[in-house]
């Protein structure tokens, strides 16, 4: 089975930056939470589907609009980057959030 | 003023045993709960399948360290049994999360004397394993595609062990995060106990 390599490290970067996103929005904006909360049953849930929804159409889109490349590495070293920054930054708000 | 200081401390102790009292017999009563049942099932069961996964992937990037044609077919399956297993953990752990811990758990957790495992490390745990099967599907499709391209490919190679060598990292680190939670609830048990 093939990948396009371009398109599956883009939708995997876009993810990671809903996620962190939706947590730290959704924290302080309760309309939001609630909405997520009533889309399946509970907030995690609801940011779980939609981070695979998300995923596949960003995967899908770009696909359709981009050219694949399978000499540069760029692509995967921002998916770690951002893993990095994005797993920082959620344990650092949450730290921010209890002491605050 | 010491023994003021001392008599408040225990006031206020003393009131936290009592909401945990409370709390433990209420959610006794009402889910007709037992530690030795369900939700022990499937805490063993994300963690064992996680840290499998994790483990996997750890596999898979000494396998990329040298490749050859062999050793990339053993990298590929490894990959995707995986991602699968990190899949599954995700829907095990989720499951516990949803139908025990917001309503046994974290109340107990919450009123004991170490509420930052649930306000920190859960909230954190919960979020950031989010990223886990997306990077394993993502490791396991650059192997699936690339093949044995990777044996002269280097800089995608050395992309991917990266890569293989953050999943081991953060999937350990959720290991590490189960523990302090589990930690905070035995505290606060231990406080209902004592």
């Amino acid at each position: 089975m093939n990948f396009h390599i371009k398109a599956l490290s883009i939708a995997t970067t876009v993810v990671i930056w809903y996620i962190v996103a939706v947590t730290i929005i959704a924290e302080n904006f309760a309309p939001l939470k609630n909405a997520l909360a009533a889309a399946t049953g509970h907030h995690w849930v609801s940011k779980g589907v939609f981070a695979l929804i998300l995923f596949a159409v960003v995967y899908g889109a770009c696909v359709f609009l981009l050219t694949d490349s399978r000499e540069n590495p760029k692509p995967v070293y921002v998916v770690i980057g951002s893993a990095i920054a994005g797993g920082l930054a959620i344990f650092l708000f949450y730290v921010w959030h209890f002491f605050a | 003023m010491h023994i003021f200081v001392a008599q408040t401390e225990w006031a206020c102790y003393s009131e936290r045993v009592e909401v945990l009292l409370r709390l433990s017999s209420a959610i006794a009563l009402e889910r007709n709960f037992s530690l030795s049942t369900m939700p022990q099932i499937l805490i063993g069961t994300h963690a064992f399948l996680g840290e499998v996964g994790a483990l996997l992937f750890l596999w898979v990037l000494v396998e990329l360290l040298n490749p050859s044609p062999e050793r990339l077919r053993r990298a590929r399956i490894l990959a995707m049994c995986g991602t699968l297993f990190l899949a599954l953990a995700w829907i095990v752990g989720g499951y516990y999360y949803v139908e025990f811990y917001g309503t046994i758990v974290k109340p107990v957790i919450k009123a004991g004397p170490m509420p930052w495992t649930h306000s920190i490390v859960i909230e954190t745990k919960e979020h950031v394993f989010l990223f886990l099967p997306f990077l394993a599907f993502l490791a396991s499709g650059l192997i699936t595609t690339l093949r044995d391209e990777l044996v002269t490919n280097d800089r995608l190679r050395i992309a991917i062990v990266l890569l293989s060598g953050l999943i081991v990292l953060i999937a350990f680190a959720m290991a590490g995060f189960g523990f302090m939670v589990t930690s905070g609830f035995r505290s606060a048990l231990e406080a209902i106990a004592l």
